[in-house]
């Protein structure tokens, strides 16, 4: 009896832990979005800029 | 402003984007437009060169497929608008900053939103100055509406921004965000907002000061709500230094008024301020307008209010001359210290040192001292603890004499004080009066009221005393200090209650490195070799740790000259408790004792045990070789020893009849293994 408890709560401390990476997961996954966004954003901003600067040459 | 307003010039908006679904006017706008449409359908139209409208989930917009439906999703998510030209590219929009931002500013998670904000710098270097200024800035001013967090992001990002806003020449632009953001209810994100304006406030030039910054101080000062009143007064100082005459005079009324405010947190606010705007005034304008209002802040009817001026009275006091600190000032000060309210007078004592200071000497020694008797027998223990720390700082400041007709009476007092926080700031500032005092005067009165501090029944208040020592040593020698010290530590040593030596113990390694080797020899080893011998286990224990920390402090050679021999000695008793604490002794020291020592001294009477006649001492034996066979293995020429002797002697133990000894045994022979020291 007893061992059976501690197997479902140790069960239940796995899940929590899985849930918590895979939440972590998610999060570190947007980030990764976000910042490859912002990367086109500078890459296009760096783009323009340079035509600007090659049409004032 | 909306984002679509700017970009577009707000030539034609049809939808307008919000964030997070507030409740503002153009989103109203859009559902009504978008239903006028009708049937889900959305016209889209671009700009030339910017322009962008990325709904939520890249769906974007590309040009030719013109009418696109996503009715559902205009109600509760942006869309966006733009002038009916096709000249953009997907790419475009889709990497446009400021969409980039509001995109960021959409995610449900909060850290996110922080990122996107912490990295805003990142989004004006894409726009460039002048886009930034026309484009970011209006958005930051009207459509942030977010948690407390990202907003406190916001007001500390726009510090720094003034270079993304095309130098110190634009930093005007960022006062309109920070001042929505210094009118905000949550107190941290306010004061970030006035930390960063006094930042950008100090690249602005006069004029810049003159045409925005004045103007913004003004509308907080009278801002309705008292958020923005609490912020104004926080920006008077950054600003003051700039301004023309005519704006002196007015600022200088403006804070009068925030000092008369209606509400006390207004009031705390002003006066928190008050000593670094008085640092910017000049010395009339500070006597003529604000002295007068000081001086009613300080009988302000909120205790809250009053003990804030006390700050104020000591950087003002540091502005006056000593006539002028004498004749307004002191009146103030000399009210403050007998205020009804304890804090006001926990405020003045915990700055009194400070004071005396500004206030110059003459003023202490005549006005002051009084005072600082009052503080130290305030009927407040908090009170009291703050003054007694300003003891010594005070002391210096007064010839020995006072000292010694006026406080030390009181500290007298404090000695036998009811409460024990009392006596222990007393045990940690008194002995900061030795050096004041003198010789002769320490040895005849703050040498009992130590003795009797160090028989308090608070530990605090023994160790405090003890901790402090050093400066009494320097006064009055070694010599003179242990002749009545070692009474009372010898004492307490024996004293009948355990936990009391338990105590005095702890305190050893301390006592011992200030006192110096010579001293510790002469007087306390064989104290602390007898509790070696104690009757309680915890004694005994804490005594062999006692050991290894003095071995810490006077070194290996000392040990096996002092110590080692009486604790071998102590290997011959014949109670098997003493052969015992002999183990336990060499094994705690073993750590901090040379490898030679180790090899000469321990090993031998350690390996002496393991024939005892008791299982106890045998399986202690195979325990403490354990600890010194790790010991020994870093020294090369000893590993044979181990090979030689403690291998054998637990092998022997392991074959014993007793199964804690053989279990012992086998432990120790594991861990050896996996040290590889041993190879059978």
């Amino acid at each position: 009896e007893r061992e059976r408890n501690e197997w479902i709560i140790e069960r239940a401390q796995m899940k929590a832990r899985i849930a918590l990476l895979e939440g972590e997961r998610r999060g570190v996954e947007q980030v990764k979005v976000d910042l490859l966004k912002r990367v086109k954003m500078l890459e296009y901003a760096l783009r323009q800029e340079r035509k600007k600067y090659l049409a004032a040459t | 402003m909306d984002i679509d307003q700017t970009t577009s010039n707000g030539n034609h908006p049809i939808a307008s984007e919000s964030l997070e679904s507030s409740s503002r006017s153009p989103s109203t706008m859009t559902s009504q437009q978008t239903t006028e449409i009708g049937d889900g359908h959305t016209l889209q139209h671009y700009t030339p060169e910017q322009t962008t409208r990325v709904a939520e989930t890249g769906s974007l917009v590309t040009p030719g497929t013109s009418p696109i439906t996503h009715h559902d999703r205009v109600l509760d998510n942006m869309t966006i608008t733009t002038p009916n030209r096709t000249t953009t590219t997907t790419e475009e929009q889709e990497l446009y900053p400021i969409a980039v931002l509001v995109d960021e500013l959409k995610n449900e998670d909060v850290q996110h939103r922080l990122n996107a904000i912490q990295n805003l710098g990142t989004i004006a270097m894409a726009l460039g100055p002048q886009r930034t200024r026309d484009e970011l800035i209006p958005f930051l001013n009207d459509s942030i509406d977010d948690e407390d967090e990202v907003l406190l992001a916001v007001a500390n990002e726009l510090a720094g921004f003034s270079e993304y806003v095309g130098g110190p020449e634009y930093a005007h632009y960022l006062l309109n965000p920070l001042e929505n953001l210094a009118a905000v209810e949550e107190v941290l994100v306010r004061d970030k907002a006035v930390e960063s304006l006094c930042k950008v406030a100090h690249v602005l030039s006069a004029s810049q000061v003159e045409n925005y910054f004045v103007p913004l101080l003004k509308q907080l000062t009278n801002g309705e709500w008292f958020t923005s009143r609490i912020s104004a007064a926080g920006l008077y100082a950054a600003s003051y230094s700039k301004c023309t005459n005519e704006q002196k005079v007015e600022l200088r009324n403006l804070f009068s008024q925030l000092i008369q405010d209606d509400t006390p947190m207004v009031r705390r606010a002003a006066a928190k301020s008050l000593g670094d705007f008085a640092k910017q005034l000049a010395k009339e304008d500070l006597n003529s307008s604000i002295m007068p209002l000081f001086i009613k802040l300080t009988n302000d009817d909120q205790d809250t209010v009053r003990l804030l001026t006390v700050e104020d009275l000591l950087q003002i006091s540091r502005i006056l001359s000593v006539e002028e600190n004498k004749s307004t000032l002191l009146p103030i000060l000399k009210s403050l210290a007998q205020d009804k309210s304890w804090r006001v007078r926990y405020m003045v004592a915990s700055n009194f040192a400070e004071l005396c200071d500004s206030f110059g000497e003459a003023i202490t020694r005549d006005e002051l001292v009084s005072l600082f008797v009052n503080l130290i027998k305030d009927s407040e223990g908090e009170v009291k603890v703050v003054t007694i720390a300003q003891a010594p700082a005070f002391g210096k400041l007064i010839d020995e004499l006072t000292v010694l007709d006026k406080l030390l009476p009181c500290v007298k007092d404090l000695v036998i004080d009811t409460n024990q926080h009392v006596r222990a700031a007393v045990a940690t500032n008194i002995s900061g009066l030795a050096p004041i005092l003198g010789k002769d005067l320490t040895i005849e009165y703050l040498l009992p009221l130590f003795l009797q501090l160090l028989k308090d029944d608070f530990p605090d208040v023994r160790l405090n005393i003890i901790s402090k020592l050093e400066n009494v040593t320097q006064v009055i020698g070694v010599e003179r200090l242990s002749q009545s010290l070692l009474p009372a530590i010898v004492e307490l040593a024996e004293d009948k209650q355990w936990r009391v030596r338990l105590a005095i113990i702890e305190y050893i390694p301390l006592l011992a490195s200030q006192l110096g080797v010579g001293f510790f020899d002469e007087k306390l080893l064989n104290l602390c070799m007898s509790w070696l011998g104690d009757a309680v286990f915890s004694i005994r224990d804490a005594a062999t740790t006692n050991l290894r920390q003095l071995v810490e402090i006077f070194g290996s050679d000392w040990a096996k000259n002092t110590i080692i021999p009486q604790v071998m000695e102590m290997a011959q008793n014949e109670n098997y408790l003493y052969r015992m604490t002999t183990l336990f002794a060499l094994t705690t020291m073993a750590n901090a004792l040379s490898t030679d020592i180790v090899k000469d001294n321990v090993l031998p009477t350690v390996l002496r045990l393991k024939d005892d006649t008791i299982p106890n001492v045998r399986f202690n034996v195979a325990k403490s070789l354990e600890v010194l066979a790790s010991i020994l293995k870093n020294d090369k020429t000893s590993i044979e020893l181990i090979q030689s002797q403690v291998a054998p002697a637990l092998q022997k133990l392991s074959d014993d009849s007793d199964v804690d000894v053989k279990w012992f045994a086998n432990k120790a022979l594991l861990s050896g293994k996996g040290l590889i020291l041993f190879s059978f």
